[in-house]
């Protein structure tokens, strides 16, 4: 998974005390890498009673903001203003930033800043307003997050809030020469951090103009924080309406026609392409934490919560950073956040509140024994040349404890011993693992067992998504949930054949373009419960191996089906031919859900060789899918791996249940008479 | 110069099945192609218009694995189109044509646009799809789908006031019109109460296609009713006999068409002739209009979108023209490529 840009946010609850800018800082510094020197930068939020907005600029010289001063008492005589005031100085050439105070009309600020925007940019850029909330306060810049905060002086200025946001950048769509484009982005009293790349962006910009928006800085991040705003506060819909619009759900699913009419009246706000976006906003009675993901998860992102506060960021490790006890869980695709100042979690960011199954954080227990390596301050380069230095000295087992987000531990590593992981290890744990046997005793992040050839990953906690990548070779079992996109492009060669056990459950695209292996998903966590344990386009692309999945699954979430709507029309127009008993479509139209393997068992064989064009292609290839028991055969090919996965996690009694008493929907492709054995091409 | 230069006609026929093995399959594509304007001679300005392609940090989406949305909402989301195009230029067809013909565009979710007016006979639910051109005082009492009235800017004004008279608030009313240069009769249509509009291009007018269609989606934009800018409140409809196949209407939707009336390339497609058998000839549109949506599919996941109405619709943006003179890109909204 690409690592461009951070985010984070962090939400104080009712009874909790202010929080300090500093852990807005450590919850960003933590993924310094996924940022780079071009921009960064935090955003403040506090519930009070100051009716002033603050107004903040980005400008050239004294004079232009003197110039802005002037302009701004010009569209809005009856206000009260104070002089600008300097918040920093600029290294040589670049861009100073002033901040004054302005009693005014909201509505009537925004023209006037829209205005001045405008003016600011006619002639040769001289500065920009930036922010002018009443209770949001932007820091932003280049350099680094730390860089930022030091050239406020945001700690030694004392700033504390209910909510903050903080931002890393890795530019792509914009320069990051000048503090314009870096983020947060603020509009009236929304602040948004992003890390993506809309393919809407040219959709927003057009119901942008049409609003009357007219001046832009040029990044696809900014208009999300003007889209937050007008919604809100201008068409006054509510900031749960808001997010669905924003994160744009697929439509198949969604029946309500008022959500419909919604979403299409609105489309213009829309947002697609890969996106994750972390906002803040307070209208002025509570403070809110929003954060959202797009339909396909593009981008991480991951919520928690502890007693005190709650989180959004790209890593769990920013999270542990902060919080080592908070429970932490990820967005559904398509799915928002959203929890408030006084009223806690408002929407999970999932249809069902997560249900835990493994650890859900790690103690931060005494090393167990003397030799144990301390990560706490290593990065992760020094960690894996620790670890490589004890192997070389014929270590069979090496324990680490205070893991906290390095990335690629045990690539490169030549070895068959143990690793013993305490805490969170970051992004790409075990890629092109060829015999470690890595046991975590905490949750993974993204990426995990990428091209993973040999060698066993055992986690105790949850793993995030793009869990074993085209891994083809050794063992992944995971005690808790697993995220989106397990187990794609997994496949087998030879003798080589992967398995991957996940005991909760997991998101969209499980074994998408699978080729081999075999992928076995128990939802313990939801025994006795009717809700599936798998997202949405199982096993899509699917070309080889097996797929166990405890419980049913809906038909149409297997492979790509087309629109419901679609089919049930098609059909309703061989009835009106005559070509099909009424009777036999009400059967099928009565069907909650079905696939083209129920159509098959329903319609005579003309209508369904009629219906089928709507599902297959040249690049389609029959699934099988079956909701049974598990037979003898599956219990010779599964049975030592689930005894295996029982015993690590002392979960016997679950697993046999689940092995003896369950039924499971088993998913492979339909597989052509087989002539000969294809030998492999060299080269 | 034809229209309909080899290549194009030979990807309809493929599409639809009457060449080749595999109806309903895009060919194999790659990057870079003989189209204009490089290579074949450009005839129209979608000929010097090309799209975006998702890049490293806003990856491509596969439509055969992937969910992509095609399907247009028209009339506040009363109508669901499975896709961009509706089917016109049905004059002339042979008279027993009709019904398997507006039967396979009903199975298919597209819609139809009946010049001629009313058929002998249409099932209500196939209504829903039927742009019916109003042509007889009888459709006045036709409340079970889209009505279609000729409007001209001479016409204009006695038009609205019969209108006024003879149609309920609910209808949803479609005006067809040429395509004019002046924006303004856009906004008036869109106020006397017409749901959507179409603009054709073979009733003539002062300016081609893309410019009538993109003025409109910019008028209508900068327009507003109450406080909701009305070019989200009407549908826009391109139609042209030249509209070629997906392309032009994946490019004509990102000019702000919603959805596009094909004529000549349907008939090209599917061989049209007289004599045909009514089965075979819908057999042939559904390959075409399967074959279409999945061109448009993968138009769309080559640029990163996954849903056609929201992102690619007016979304100029997403595209870059070359070689073309100033004047035209500013009135197009397109920047040129590089930029």
């Amino acid at each position: 998974m690409k690592s461009g840009c951070g985010i984070f946010g962090v939400l104080r609850l009712v009874h909790s005390k202010p929080i300090q800018p500093s852990v807005a800082l450590s919850g960003i510094e933590c993924v310094r890498y996924r940022g780079s020197r071009l921009g960064a930068g935090f955003a403040t939020f506090k519930l009070g009673a100051d009716q002033r907005s603050k107004v903040k600029l980005f400008a050239k010289t004294e004079e232009d903001a003197k110039h802005v001063y002037n302009s701004l008492r010009a569209h809005l005589p009856d206000s009260q203003m104070s002089q600008p005031v300097l918040e920093y100085t600029p290294t040589e050439r670049n861009l100073a930033s002033y901040n004054m105070y302005v009693k005014a009309d909201a509505i009537k600020l925004w023209r006037a800043v829209q205005e001045i925007n405008m003016e600011l940019s006619k002639d040769g850029f001289r500065g920009r307003i930036y922010s002018w909330g009443r209770y949001v306060d932007v820091f932003k810049g280049i350099g680094y997050p730390a860089d930022v905060y030091e050239m406020y002086g945001i700690e030694s200025k004392g700033y504390q809030g209910d909510l903050w946001i903080a931002h890393t950048r890795q530019p792509t769509n914009s320069p990051g020469r000048y503090p314009i484009w870096s983020h947060p982005f603020a509009s009236g009293d929304w602040a948004i951090v992003h890390n993506g790349d809309i393919s809407s962006f040219g959709a927003n910009m057009e119901l942008l103009w049409s609003l009357g928006y007219a001046s832009f800085v040029g990044t696809d991040s900014e208009v999300i924080a003007y889209l937050l705003d007008y919604l809100t506060n201008f068409q006054h819909l509510n900031v749960q309406e808001v997010a669905k619009i924003l994160c744009n759900r697929f439509t198949n699913g969604i029946v309500d026609h008022e959500t419909v009419k919604l979403l299409h009246r609105w489309r213009g706000a829309r947002l697609d392409g890969p996106f994750s976006v972390i906002a803040g906003y307070c209208d002025g009675y509570d403070v809110y934490l929003l954060a959202f993901a797009d339909r396909f998860k593009f981008r991480p992102i991951v919520v928690g919560q502890d007693e005190n506060y709650v989180f959004a960021a790209s890593e769990e490790a920013q999270i542990r950073t902060i919080s080592p006890a908070a429970r932490v869980w990820t967005l559904e695709p398509g799915e928002y956040f959203l929890a408030s100042l006084k009223r806690g979690i408002l929407y999970p960011g999932r249809a069902l509140p997560e249900r835990f199954h493994g650890l859900t954080h790690v103690s931060t227990a005494k090393p167990f024994s003397a030799d144990m390596i301390d990560a706490s301050h290593m990065d992760y380069q020094k960690l894996n040349k620790v670890i490589r230095e004890r192997l070389k000295s014929s270590a069979l087992e090496v324990n680490i404890h205070g893991v906290r987000g390095q990335r690629y531990i045990g690539v490169g590593i030549k070895s068959t011993a143990k690793l013993r992981i305490f805490g969170t290890p970051g992004n790409c744990l075990g890629n092109l693992n060829a015999g470690l046997r890595i046991e975590v005793f905490g949750n993974v992040q993204d990426d995990v067992g990428d091209v993973m050839t040999d060698g066993s990953i055992i986690v105790h906690g949850d793993a995030r998504d793009v869990l074993a990548q085209a891994f083809q070779g050794g063992k992944i079992y995971i005690k808790g949930n697993a995220g989106n996109r397990c187990g794609i492009q997994m496949r087998e060669f030879r003798d080589r054949k992967p398995i991957l056990i996940v005991g909760g459950r997991v998101d969209d695209y499980l074994g998408e373009y699978m080729a081999g292996g075999i992928i076995v998903v128990l939802g313990l966590n939801y025994l006795g419960t009717d809700v599936e344990v798998a997202g949405n386009c199982v096993a899509s692309g699917m070309v080889g191996g097996r797929i166990y999945i405890r419980g049913r699954v809906s038909p149409s979430k297997i492979g790509l089906a087309p629109p419901r709507v679609d089919v049930l029309r098609y059909l309703w127009g061989l009835v009106l031919e005559g070509l099909l008993p009424e009777t036999t479509y009400g059967k099928i139209a009565s069907l909650a859900d079905f696939s083209l393997q129920t159509l098959k068992g329903i319609l005579p064989s003309e209508t369904f060789k009629a219906v089928s064009k709507l599902y297959t292609s040249k690049y389609w290839k029959e699934l099988v899918s079956e909701y049974r028991l598990l037979n003898n055969e599956d219990v010779s090919l599964l049975g030592s791996y689930l005894q295996e996965f029982a015993e690590v996690f002392n979960l016997q009694e679950e697993v046999s249940h689940v092995i003896r008493h369950e039924p499971f929907t088993v998913i492979y492709p339909r597989q052509w008479p087989q002539t000969s054995v294809v030998q492999p091409e060299e080269g | 110069m034809s229209v309909w230069r080899q290549d194009i006609v030979l990807n309809l026929r493929a599409l639809a099945g009457v060449e080749g093995k595999t109806p309903g399959e895009p060919p194999i594509t790659s990057m870079g192609a003989t189209n204009p304007p490089f290579v074949e001679k450009p005839q129209f300005i979608l000929d010097h218009i090309v799209s975006d392609g998702a890049q490293v940090t806003r990856p491509s989406i596969d439509p055969y694995r992937e969910p992509t949305e095609t399907e247009i909402l028209l009339f506040d989301s009363e109508l669901r189109l499975s896709m961009p195009i509706i089917l016109g230029g049905l004059i002339g067809c042979e008279p027993s044509h009709i019904p398997p013909l507006l039967l396979a565009c009903f199975r298919m979710g597209v819609g139809v646009h009946l010049e001629s007016g009313q058929p002998p006979s249409i099932q209500r639910e196939i209504r829903r799809f039927v742009f019916l051109e109003d042509t007889s005082a009888a459709s006045s009492t036709d409340r079970y789908g889209p009505l279609v009235i000729r409007v001209d800017d001479q016409k204009f004004q006695s038009v609205l006031e019969a209108l006024h008279a003879r149609f309920p608030e609910s209808s949803q009313l479609v005006a067809r019109l040429p395509c004019y240069s002046q924006p303004t009769i856009y906004v008036k249509i869109a106020h006397a109460g017409f749901k959507a509009l179409i603009i054709d291009e073979d009733l003539g007018g002062d300016v081609p296609l893309e410019l009538a269609l993109s003025l409109a989606d910019r008028a209508l934009k900068a327009d507003k009713i109450g406080d909701y800018p009305t070019r989200y409140m009407v549908g826009l409809i391109a139609s042209g006999s030249r509209i070629r196949g997906s392309a032009d209407i994946f490019k004509l939707g990102g000019l702000g068409a919603d959805a596009c009336i094909i004529k000549d390339a349907w008939r090209i497609a599917v061989d049209y002739r007289q004599d045909l058998a009514g089965r075979l000839l819908s057999e042939r549109l559904e390959n075409l209009l399967i074959g279409m949506q999945r061109e448009i599919k993968l138009l769309m996941g080559a640029a990163g979108v996954s849903s056609y109405q929201s992102t690619i619709v007016g979304s100029r943006e997403l595209f870059r023209a070359l070689d073309l003179p100033h004047d035209i890109l500013y009135k197009l909204g397109v920047k040129p490529a590089g930029e």
